[in-house]
């Protein structure tokens, strides 16, 4: 589904960060990349989403046969790409039920679906509530306004709950929540779990994995993806820290 | 060499206009009781004197009228009023109670009049004339305190007018629509739809004051004017929509006095014509008199949007509150000039103002200055203003979801201006109007990349 082939990417007119990433998610797959502060995660997680301000330097992409860094943004959105923010934005003035609508139908459009009407859109919603344990009267409010630490998250896996992407990129989702937070946040992404989707989760921590098993834990370090291996990685790391990373990322330049 | 020009262009608008105009009151004469043409005709002295304002005036320092000056408008056509029918509901606010103004010319046919409630009463020029002339001329010529050379002309050259009362006590619902429609004609054309309202003591009253065109080619000029009396405890929530056709050129003037514990709430839409100037002068004349003002101007192209208002808290404890939002973008202009003026012995005055525009182009262009003068010394003032452009980090994230860029843009100007429009009460115009903030834009931008 989606295929990282040696890229190198820098902040635009900056600094190099990514270089040379190799990494290949098949539908189905949950990943977790791992790695210290400044190794590149969430530059990775920005650069997929086809966030501005990088410049791609050398390496490709390629999801679902596609040339995704050749896409704009919501073009990536409407082809089933999803980046869970590690900050979601404030958008004061639009509330969360017209953005999601506008957002599920923009996306249901370029699938040649039809659009849903406010009344089936509730009814979506409901069912999606459940996933996520959100406050119902959170939807009422403007995106992400005056919302806590764990409630921006929440929406962010709620929103994901209700577009159904095929490849959902988790940046530092457990960042910042407390312990019942991160188990409803793991659980809502445990549901959405299913054999069409792959999931990938950035993050600096093991605890996480925990609630959400990985199939995969990469670690990234300096640009480029140190060490693959399964979940058992994930507890390799919990156990040494990223001391010995730092140490072969060193030997390595 | 702009204001020789200048100068050159006003000399000849004058000259054409004193031969407009005295063909103007031949035709009237022995139509219209004396001390109307009279005062006709000291409007138009007035207006000779001091000519069309020039960019030296500080009040018309960020607006040009040269290209207003370089057009010879004709008079108005009189169309088959049938044919005007579809447009009604298309470009006005489709209320079920509506007064029609066509160039400037009230037509009760065009008019939904039939079920009047209680306690209001709508009439034209002629009837109100013939129903009683001192009650027309109070009216319509009650003196005013301000005046420029808008108003003047409106004053020397206006064929018709709307006035519309609210007996005391009377709360009028639903609103009341008066729509000044332009049409579609061969040369250039100038209208002055006028309109008088006074509300008597507790009347209360929702006015949706449209102003459109046609088509957006059609070249006219709308030289719009409202004086409304808000008697003792009275309130008036005023809704202006200004929608003309886009090479059309609008400047108008509202002049609203407010009496003791009566409330003034506006909402001003700004949407059409090449040049808009929109004058807004309350006076708050009383005690516990209030004014709530909001304006949102939402302008692209070459189009230049001009707000002037001025609070005048002539009386202690009156209160304002002002918000006025612009989004501008092409190369089109905003102005927004607020002067808050709280007189000698008006303590205990609150005013608050704020002005925020946001910018979608490069080219894109917002002049605003606040004015406030305060010679009392017990009041709270305050005023804030902003110029800014649309956050890449919110762009980024909408985008992120599936909605492109343009949409993106239309969905945050539509909550940047939402605060100005949320407060219109009637749904089916607010809707329409949220729908026009929701547009796609900022498709320069787009391109660009």
């Amino acid at each position: 589904m989606l295929k990282i082939t040696n890229l190198q990417a820098r902040v635009a007119g900056g600094k190099q960060i990514l270089n040379g990433v190799n990494l290949e998610v098949r539908p189905g797959e949950v990943h977790a990349i791992m790695g210290p502060n400044g190794s590149g995660k969430s530059t990775l997680a920005h650069v997929l989403a086809g966030r501005e301000g990088y410049e791609i330097i050398g390496g490709t992409v390629e999801y679902q046969g596609q040339d995704l860094l050749a896409l704009a943004p919501e073009e990536r959105a409407r082809a089933g790409v999803f980046l869970a923010f590690q900050y979601p934005v404030e958008i004061p003035g639009v509330s969360n039920m017209f953005f999601l609508r506008t957002a599920l139908n923009e996306i249901r459009r370029h699938r040649g679906e039809e659009e849903v009407d406010a009344m089936d859109f509730m009814a979506l919603v409901k069912k999606k509530l459940k996933i996520v344990d959100i406050d119902e009267a959170l939807l009422k409010r403007p995106v992400n306004a005056g919302f806590s630490g764990g409630e921006k998250k929440r929406n962010e896996i709620f929103q994901l709950a209700v577009l159904e992407p095929t490849l959902a990129i988790l940046d530092e989702t457990d960042s910042g929540l407390d312990i019942d937070a991160l188990r409803t946040v793991a659980w809502g992404v445990n549901a959405m779990r299913s054999p069409k989707r792959a999931i990938v989760m950035v993050t600096h921590y093991q605890r996480l994995l925990e609630y959400i098993v990985p199939d995969r834990v990469h670690v990234l370090a300096g640009g480029r993806i140190l060490r693959s291996g399964g979940k058992d990685l994930a507890l390799h790391l919990e156990e040494q820290g990223y001391k010995w990373v730092k140490d072969e990322t060193a030997g390595v330049r | 060499m702009a204001d020789t020009e200048t100068l050159a262009g006003a000399a000849q608008a004058e000259d054409t206009g004193r031969q407009d105009f005295s063909a103007f009151l031949a035709a009237r004469r022995g139509q219209e009781p004396e001390w109307l043409e009279q005062a006709r005709a000291d409007a138009f002295a007035r207006f000779s004197e001091r000519g069309y304002p020039t960019r030296r005036d500080e009040d018309w320092k960020y607006t040009s009228v040269e290209p207003l000056c370089a057009t010879r408008f004709a008079a108005a056509p009189r169309p088959n009023p049938a044919a005007l029918v579809p447009w009604l509901d298309l470009r006005g606010a489709a209320a079920p109670l509506r007064v029609v103004l066509v160039n400037g010319r009230f037509e009760r046919g065009l008019s939904s009049l039939e079920a009047l409630p209680a306690g209001l009463v709508v009439s034209g020029l002629k009837e109100a004339l013939a129903a009683g002339e001192e009650d027309a001329r109070a009216l319509l010529l009650s003196s005013r305190p301000v005046e420029d050379a808008f108003t003047v002309l409106n004053t020397a050259l206006f064929e018709d007018a709307v006035l519309i009362r609210v007996a005391a006590g009377a709360a009028i619902s639903p609103p009341l629509e008066v729509l000044s429609l332009a049409t579609t004609a061969r040369a250039p054309f100038a209208s002055r739809p006028r309109v008088a309202l006074a509300l008597a003591e507790g009347a209360r009253l929702t006015l949706l004051d449209c102003h459109a065109g046609c088509r957006d080619d059609d070249v006219y000029f709308s030289n719009a004017l409202l004086d409304a009396d808000l008697g003792q405890g009275a309130f008036l929530e005023h809704v202006r929509v200004e929608d003309e056709a886009r090479s059309a050129f609008h400047v108008s003037a509202c002049r609203v006095a407010v009496a003791g514990s009566a409330t003034y709430n506006s909402t001003f839409v700004t949407f059409g014509g090449r040049l808009a100037r929109n004058r807004l002068h309350v006076v708050l004349a009383r005690e516990e008199a209030r004014a709530d003002l909001r304006g949102l101007y939402r302008i692209d192209s070459d189009q230049h949007a001009d707000h002037h208002t001025t609070i005048d808290h002539a009386a202690p404890k009156t209160t304002s509150r002002e918000l006025y939002k612009g989004v501008i973008d092409g190369k089109a202009q905003g102005v927004f000039c607020g002067r808050i003026l709280v007189r000698p012995g008006a303590q205990k005055t609150s005013a608050e103002q704020s002005n925020a525009n946001l910018l979608l182009a490069r080219e894109a262009a917002a002049h605003s200055t606040p004015q406030l003068e305060i010679y009392a010394d017990d009041v709270q003032c305050r005023h804030g203003s902003t110029i800014g452009q649309l956050d890449e980090e919110m762009l980024f994230y909408i985008r992120s979801r599936g909605i492109d860029r343009a949409a993106a843009c239309g969905l945050l100007t539509y909550a940047f201006g939402n605060e100005v429009i949320e407060r219109i009460g009637f749904e089916p115009l607010r809707d329409r109007l949220s729908r026009r903030l929701l547009a796609k834009t900022g498709a320069s931008r787009g391109q660009e990349e």
